[in-house]
C-alpha cells in the first residue's frame, strides 16, 4: 500500500517533469548508447510514457545499481546516461550541474554520488541470506565512503556511522571488526586506537 | 587618630590641588594633555558649560558606525548640591556633511551604568572599543547627528562617581551641549536642535535634564528627550534591587550617593567591615563584573548590625536623599519618549508607568512604548524606534503623545529576582535562510518562524526551541517545483551562554531540526512525499559579540553544516539524497525581539 502511494507520487513528479522536458532536449536522449548506458530512450520521449512505464523505468534504474558492483566510480566526464540513472534523474542532474562553474566535473560527482546513494538504499533492501552480493556491495560501499567524505557528500560522523553499520553486518568477529573499523576510520581521517594494539 | 571621611577627602583635595596644572582663570579652551593627564582638572574657574580643554580622540565603535571625528573634552558643570564641578566626555561628529535643514542636530547621549572605576568611564571605554553602548552611539551617528557623551561626574583623576545623583547627571548632559560647541573645528553649533537620549541610569539622567532644562540651561535648543528603563522612584527601586539580580546597582548607588551626600549617607558609619570591603571592590569594577559579583546580595549583609533596607530607610537623611532623587516633580517642556521593557528585571516597570502619569498630570507631552523583553535587550532594541521618534522632533513634526490611553496598565513579566540571571527570549522573530549546497538555492524560513529560549547567564546554560510553520518553497530542480517543506525541531536547542566582564556575549550551542519534504508538485497537483533527512540536522548556534546584539538585531548565528542522507522518499530517495544531503550547507539564523507596543 505504502509502496503504491510512493509509486503514484513518483509518477506524478515524472509526468510533470516530462511535460516540460519533452521537446526541449530530444537530441540528448538520442545520444544514449554504450554497454553500461541505456540502450535507447523510450519511444516518443518521457512525456508520452504512461505512469506505469515511468515508474518501471525508475525502478529499473534503481535496480541497475546492482550492475555497478565491482565498477569504479566515474573519473572523467559522463557524457551518456548510465543505466542506473533514470531519464528524469539524468535530466535533473544535468540541470543541477549546469549551475556549477565546472559543469562536467559536477555532473560526474553527482552521478557517482547517485550511484553510491542507490547502492546504500540497496544495502538496506538486500536479503541477508544473499551473502555473496551482500558482501560485495558492502565492500564497495566501504571502498567509496572516503570519496564521498572527500567530496563533502558525507560528513565524517555520518561516514563513520555508515562504516560501523556495514562492518557490523560484514564481519562477525569482534576483534577483527574493530581492527577493520580502525583501518576504515583512518581512511576518512579519524584515528582511534583499538584496545590491545601496541 | 582616626580621620573622618570628610577630613580624608579634604586632605586629598589639598594634595591634589598642589599637583594640579594651572590655567589662567576663565581661560579660552586649549588642547588638553595626552594620556591620563587629561583627566586631572587644571586650576581654573568658569561658568557651567564652559569648555576647559579638549583633544582629538580615537573612538572605536565597531563596524556599524559611519566615518566620524571625535574629541575628548573637559567642561564645567554643577553637582547635585549646586556646587561647581568638572566633567569629562566625548564628542563624536559624523564626517559626512549634514544634508538636513539648519545646523546638524545634536544628541546628548546619557549613558547607562558603566561602573565606578575610572577605567569604566565612557570616554576611556570608547577609546578602547569596549563601550557596551557603542551600538546605540553608532546608530545615532548613522542617522547623521553629532553625539555628545558625558562621562558623568566623578571620573576625573582621584575622584569617585556620584552615581545616580540625578541632578548632577542632568546638569552634565545639558552642559556638554554648550561645551561641545566650543571645540574648535568640531562643527557643533550651540544653536543646533538638541535632544537627550538615555537608558537606565541614562534614562534617569535624561529625565532629570528634561526637568531641569528650563531653569538650568534655558539657552539650549532642546526639541525632545528619550528616556528608557528609567529609575524614577528610588525607594521603590531600592526595594526591587535589594537581594535581587540587580543588587549591584543598589550597592553602587550607595557609593555614588554617599559620595555626593556624605553628610546624609554616612557610608562609613553604616557599612560593616564586609560592606566597606565590598564598596572598595565596587570602586575597582565596571558594570558587568560588579553585576555578577554581588548578584542577589542583600544590603543587610553589608551593614552594621545587619541593618535592613527598611531600617536604613527610617534614617531621615537617608530617606530624604533617596526621595530627592525621585523624578516627576516638574513639567517637561519638550516632547518626551519613555520606554521600558515589560520583563525588566533591574528597573521595575510600574514606577516608570507612574512617572508617565505624573508627567501627564503636569501636561507634559509624553509618548510611552512598552518593549517585550528585559532590561539589556530593551536598551538596544529601542534604538531605531528612539531615533525615528527623535528624527521626527528634529524635523519639526508635531506629536500629541499618548497620555490618554484606554489600554489596561501593563504588568511586569520579569523573571523573579533572587535567582539566576536569566534573559528570556520569548517568541523572538527568526529570520533564517538555508543555502542548499548542491542545488545552489536558498530555503527561506517563513516569516512566522520564532525562537524561544532562556539564556541563563548565571548557570551559563542556553535552552530553547525553534518554531517553524510548514511552508512552501520553490526549488528549481527540473522545473520550478512548489515543494512543501517542514523544518521541525528534533530536540531542544541547547548550549552554553555567558556574559563576560567586558559585556561580551558568548553563545555556543546547537539546534537540531529535521528537514522534511512533505509534498512536491505544481500548483494544485501536490504529491504527498514525506521524505526527510535520515537524522536531524545539527545547526551550530555560535555567537560572540557585544551584548547589545541581543536587542540591536545583530544576533545572528551562521555557518555551514552537513545534511544527512534522505529517507522515505520512495523511488526518488537516492535522487533527493544527492540533491539535499552533504556538507557545506550554509545557514543564517537571525533572531530579534518582538516589536514594542504603545501604552
Amino acid at each position: 500500500m505504502k509502496r503504491g502511494i510512493w509509486l503514484l507520487g513518483g509518477l506524478a513528479v515524472v509526468i510533470i517533469a516530462g511535460m516540460t522536458i519533452w521537446g526541449q532536449d530530444r537530441e540528448t536522449r538520442e545520444e544514449q548508447s554504450a554497454s553500461m548506458m541505456v540502450d535507447h530512450e523510450p519511444v516518443g520521449g518521457i512525456g508520452e510514457l504512461d505512469p506505469d512505464q515511468l515508474a518501471a523505468e525508475q525502478l529499473a534504474a534503481n535496480q541497475a545499481a546492482w550492475a555497478e558492483l565491482g565498477e569504479k566510480p566515474y573519473q572523467g566526464p559522463v557524457t551518456e546516461r548510465p543505466a542506473f540513472v533514470s531519464s528524469l534523474e539524468w535530466r535533473v542532474l544535468k540541470n543541477v550541474a549546469q549551475q556549477h562553474p565546472n559543469t562536467e566535473q559536477e555532473l560526474t560527482r553527482l552521478v557517482n554520488h547517485l550511484r553510491f546513494a542507490k547502492q546504500w538504499d540497496l544495502w538496506h533492501e538486500i536479503d541477508p541470506q544473499d551473502q555473496t552480493r551482500r558482501s560485495a556491495l558492502g565492500e564497495q560501499l566501504l571502498l567509496e565512503i572516503p570519496d564521498r567524505v572527500k567530496n563533502q557528500e558525507l560528513d565524517v560522523v555520518h561516514a563513520q556511522q555508515m562504516q560501523e553499520s556495514l562492518l557490523m553486518a560484514l564481519i562477525p568477529d569482534v576483534t577483527e571488526r574493530r581492527q577493520r573499523a580502525a583501518q576504515e576510520a583512518a581512511r576518512i581521517g579519524v584515528q582511534f586506537r583499538v584496545e590491545g594494539d601496541s | 587618630m582616626k580621620l573622618s571621611y570628610s577630613q580624608v577627602a579634604k586632605s586629598c583635595l589639598v594634595a591634589a590641588a598642589l599637583a594640579l596644572p594651572t590655567l589662567p582663570l576663565h581661560a579660552a579652551p586649549v588642547e588638553g594633555p595626552s594620556g591620563m593627564a587629561f583627566y586631572t582638572p587644571p586650576a581654573t574657574t568658569g561658568a557651567k558649560g564652559d569648555l576647559i580643554w579638549y583633544r582629538p580622540a580615537t573612538v572605536k565603535l565597531g563596524s556599524g558606525a559611519p566615518g566620524y571625528q571625535a574629541w575628548n573634552l573637559m567642561y564645567h558643570s554643577t553637582d547635585a548640591l549646586g556646587k561647581p564641578n568638572v566633567v569629562t566626555g566625548t564628542v563624536i561628529v559624523p564626517k559626512a556633511a549634514w544634508r538636513g535643514l539648519g545646523a546638524r542636530p545634536v544628541i546628548s547621549y546619557a549613558v547607562g551604568t558603566h561602573g565606578l572605576n575610572q577605567s569604566c568611564a565612557p570616554s576611556l571605554q570608547l577609546a578602547q572599543g569596549t563601550d557596551y553602548e557603542s551600538a546605540n552611539i553608532a546608530a545615532a551617528l548613522q542617522a547623521g547627528y553629532s553625539v555628545l557623551i558625558s562621562d558623568n561626574p566623578g571620573y576625573t583623576n582621584g575622584d569617585t562617581p556620584t552615581y545616580l545623583a540625578g541632578k548632577a547627571q542632568g546638569h552634565a548632559v545639558l552642559d556638554i551641549i554648550k561645551a561641545a560647541a566650543q571645540i574648535p573645528g568640531a562643527g557643533v553649533s550651540a544653536s543646533a536642535k538638541a535632544a537627550i537620549w538615555g537608558y537606565s541610569q541614562g534614562g534617569q539622567t535624561a529625565s532629570w535634564a528634561a526637568e531641569l532644562k528650563d531653569s538650568y540651561a534655558p539657552g539650549i535648543n532642546l526639541v525632545g528627550v528619550a528616556a528608557g528603563g528609567t529609575p524614577a522612584n528610588f525607594p521603590a527601586i531600592a526595594h526591587y534591587l535589594d537581594g535581587s539580580t540587580g543588587a549591584s546597582f543598589l550597592m553602587q548607588a550607595i557609593v555614588g550617593l554617599g559620595t555626593q551626600y556624605p553628610d546624609h549617607i554616612p557610608v562609613e558609619e553604616l557599612a560593616s567591615a564586609r560592606g566597606l570591603a565590598m564598596m572598595e571592590t565596587a570602586k575597582q569594577q565596571c558594570v558587568f563584573e560588579s553585576l555578577f559579583d554581588v548578584m542577589n546580595e542583600s544590603i543587610s549583609s553589608y551593614t552594621v548590625d545587619n541593618l535592613t533596607l527598611d531600617q536604613l530607610m527610617t534614617i531621615p537623611p537617608v530617606h530624604e536623599t533617596l526621595v530627592e532623587q525621585n523624578l516627576g516633580k516638574n513639567r517637561i517642556s519638550v516632547p518626551l519618549y519613555q520606554y521600558h521593557g515589560q520583563a525588566d528585571e533591574f528597573i521595575p516597570l510600574d514606577q516608570h508607568i507612574a512617572l508617565k502619569k505624573q508627567y501627564c498630570q503636569k501636561y507634559s507631552n509624553v509618548t510611552f512604548d512598552l518593549y517585550p523583553s528585559e532590561h539589556i535587550v530593551t536598551q538596544f532594541q529601542a534604538a531605531p524606534y528612539v531615533l525615528s521618534w527623535l528624527g521626527d522632533r528634529f524635523n519639526g513634526r508635531p506629536t500629541l503623545g499618548n497620555c490618554v490611553t484606554l489600554k489596561p496598565e501593563p504588568k511586569s513579566t520579569a523573571n523573579p529576582g533572587g535567582g539566576n540571571f536569566v534573559v528570556s527570549l520569548k517568541d523572538w522573530k527568526l529570520d533564517a535562510t538555508i543555502g542548499l549546497n548542491t542545488l545552489k538555492q536558498d530555503i527561506t524560513l517563513p516569516a512566522k518562524s520564532t525562537f524561544t529560549a532562556d539564556t541563563d547567564m548565571t548557570a551559563q546554560v542556553l535552552d530553547g526551541t525553534l518554531s517553524i510553520p510548514t511552508f512552501k518553497q520553490k526549488l528549481n530542480i527540473v522545473l520550478p517545483l512548489d515543494v512543501v517543506i517542514t523544518v521541525s525541531p528534533a530536540e531542544r536547542a541547547r548550549g552554553t551562554v555567558s556574559l563576560n566582564d567586558q559585556g561580551i556575549l558568548q553563545v555556543q550551542g546547537t539546534a537540531h531540526t529535521y528537514i522534511k519534504v512533505n509534498s512536491a508538485g505544481l500548483g494544485l497537483l501536490q504529491i504527498p512525499f514525506g521524505c526527510q533527512t535520515e537524522r536531524s540536522v545539527a545547526f551550530p548556534i555560535n555567537f560572540e559579540g557585544p551584548v547589545s546584539a541581543l536587542g540591536s538585531g545583530d544576533l545572528t548565528f551562521n555557518g555551514t553544516t552537513s545534511f544527512p542522507p534522505m529517507k522515505n522518499c520512495g523511488l526518488f530517495n537516492s535522487l533527493f539524497t544527492v540533491l539535499m544531503s552533504g556538507a557545506g550547507q550554509s545557514y543564517s539564523f537571525n533572531v530579534t525581539p518582538p516589536a514594542p507596543t504603545r501604552w
